[in-house]
């Protein structure tokens, strides 16, 4: 189709190579340090743009952006909220990159990360290249038995112990927050679901344009750093929400591999199990926590007694947290009010 | 300034639609006096009940945009604020007419469009409604299945190129326009039509069709869709 345009208009207006789509939604605080870090990129400043879709934010967030205009190649846009996944559509649409980078708020940037993202996309330049950069936990945040577990044990938030440099994946580690892909694959081929407010939005539009070939390519180089910690009770409900996501995920898209992913085959049968001690996986686990955290806060080294318990309730309560949202959001959407 | 608006479209007959619903929809405004003026496309007999506002029975096939001309033709558009061109594929919200054109108005967009909602058929993602904000200038405005011009574009738009006939291309080409002329053009997320009682291209030439755009674009500044698909500014 593009073959079919051969005058251009606008084209070569000094458009950035690449734009960094940052959505945000009452994170002021963390968004300037997102934004602090985007000021020290060894990438040139002409080569980029940052857009910040602020999602209906109450808090500071508009004073903070302001305070970036004159440091950083800026655009903001104010939506009323409605969602990571139609706030990512405004970002990508109010860019102009070649290369979309689609960034959390609650990372910081390493000074090369955005060169490294460009590299990337320079050594694969076909569209249906993607790149995942890697994310690590800041040093205060990965001392967190939670946050360790998260990451390195249960892969509950993400995974990369099992990737190598420079391999090629499929559409399931097009992972939000930390990867970047070409803007005319999404222009021509399809855009965030905004029917996910949160958690999937990434894996399903990538299931989609897996259709259209995609590959991720994993640059262990384009390092970001995720510096807000989440606790227990937090990440219980970010579980919830994500298995409500899972539910319409495979609902969209119910073909075995999806809803394998999802992990809502088996989901009926696993709440039977949970259902009626749902609470107590919770609270013990929950307490689990607590005694580890209370420990490290005295300088006591957790043995591997308890460490092995924490680990054994973390996993079940998280597990537990996930089912239960993946079924509610089934009754909700199967009821006949609906 | 005049509160007419004219409403231009082609219905087919003997074919599914839901111009009946539409006519009547259009009808209903209560800020503006509709003057609505369609073709009945097809070898069957037109609908009895759209008679009155049926300018003539196209029974042999013809494009789209070369029929639109047609019924310009006639009309003194100088008695009218607003031109909306509309398909027969379509579910307007209530109120569509007052809801559109106010945000329309209140944005200065001289060529505009809905949004399309999202169990629409959409070629291009970026027609597709986007929640969270009222509306949004664009350098993009699609052909149908409904787009408005305001009297200030008219001018400059129609006629109606018959370069590609079936309007294929001309979003592309617009933009130029309207930049040229320092005309707005956007999409009104606010007011989104659905448009999915049958896809796109299901009773003309893909084809034809794309090969009249190829001449067509080839022969006239353009935007390319990475150009052409970007947010100028966004409304809430």
């Amino acid at each position: 189709m593009s073959d079919l345009y051969p005058q251009p208009l606008l084209a070569g207006t000094a458009a950035p190579l690449l734009s960094a789509v940052v959505c945000t939604y009452n994170r002021a605080e963390l968004l300037a340090k997102m934004l602090e870090s985007l000021c020290r990129q060894s990438l040139p400043r002409e080569q980029f743009e940052i857009v910040v879709i602020n999602d209906g934010s109450t808090d500071d967030t508009e004073g903070i952006v302001r305070s970036f205009e004159g440091k950083l190649p800026l655009r903001s846009l104010f939506q009323k909220n409605a969602g990571l996944a139609a706030a990512k559509n405004h970002g990508l649409f109010a860019s102009r990159g070649d290369f979309v980078l689609f960034l959390d708020d609650d990372d910081v940037a390493n000074e090369t990360l955005l060169e490294e993202h460009v590299k990337t996309h320079r050594e694969y330049p076909a569209d249906q290249y993607a790149v995942l950069g890697h994310t690590r936990l800041s040093p205060e945040i990965a001392a967190k038995p939670l946050m360790h577990f998260v990451v390195e044990v249960g892969c509950f938030l993400f995974s990369y112990v099992s990737l190598k440099p420079g391999e090629l994946l499929d559409y399931t580690y097009f992972w939000g927050g930390r990867s970047s892909c070409k803007r005319s694959l999404l222009l021509e081929h399809g855009i965030f679901n905004p029917v996910f407010r949160f958690g999937c939005e990434d894996i399903e539009l990538g299931y989609r344009l897996s259709k259209q070939g995609l590959r991720v390519v994993y640059n262990e180089q384009a390092v970001s750093v995720m510096v807000r910690d989440i606790d227990f009770v937090g990440f219980c409900r970010r579980l919830e929400r994500q298995g409500n996501s899972n539910y319409i995920f495979s609902r969209l898209h119910p073909v075995p591999e999806i809803v394998h992913w999802t992990e809502t085959g088996d989901a009926d049968s696993i709440w039977q199990k949970v259902d009626g001690q749902y609470e107590k996986i919770i609270k013990s686990a929950g307490r689990l926590d607590e005694i580890a955290n209370l420990k490290l806060a005295y300088g006591i080294e957790l043995d591997a007694t308890t460490l092995g318990l924490l680990h054994r309730g973390y996993r079940a309560a998280f597990k537990a947290c996930k089912v239960k949202g993946i079924i509610e959001k089934k009754r909700e959407l199967n009821s006949p009010c609906v | 300034m005049p509160n007419d608006i004219l409403v231009l479209g082609v219905y087919l007959t003997g074919k599914e639609n839901y111009a009946p619903r539409i006519l009547a929809e259009l009808q209903k405004s209560r800020d503006w006096a509709v003057d609505q003026r369609w073709v009945a496309l097809g070898k069957a007999a037109p609908d009895p009940d759209l008679q009155a506002l049926t300018a003539w029975h196209q029974k042999k096939p013809a494009p789209k945009f070369v029929l639109l001309n047609r019924l310009l033709a006639d009309i003194n558009l100088a008695a009218y604020e607003y031109l909306l061109v509309v398909d027969d594929d379509i579910m307007l919200p209530e109120g569509f007419v007052d809801d559109y054109l106010s945000l329309v108005s209140q944005y200065n967009l001289a060529v505009a469009q809905p949004a399309r909602t999202h169990d629409s058929y959409i070629d291009h993602p970026f027609v597709e409604r986007l929640d969270g904000i009222a509306a949004r200038r664009t350098r993009f405005v699609e052909i149908g299945p409904l787009f408005s011009l305001h009297r200030s574009a008219f001018k400059a738009f129609l006629p109606f190129d018959e370069g590609s006939p079936m309007g294929w291309g001309y979003d592309f080409v617009w933009p130029c326009v309207a930049l040229d002329r320092g005309l707005h053009m956007g999409v009104v997320d606010a007011v989104a039509v659905a448009h999915n009682l049958r896809p796109p291209v299901m009773y003309y030439d893909y084809n034809a069709a794309n090969a009249a755009m190829g001449r067509f674009l080839a022969q006239r500044p353009h935007l390319s869709k990475k150009d052409a698909f970007f947010i100028v500014e966004s409304y809430v």
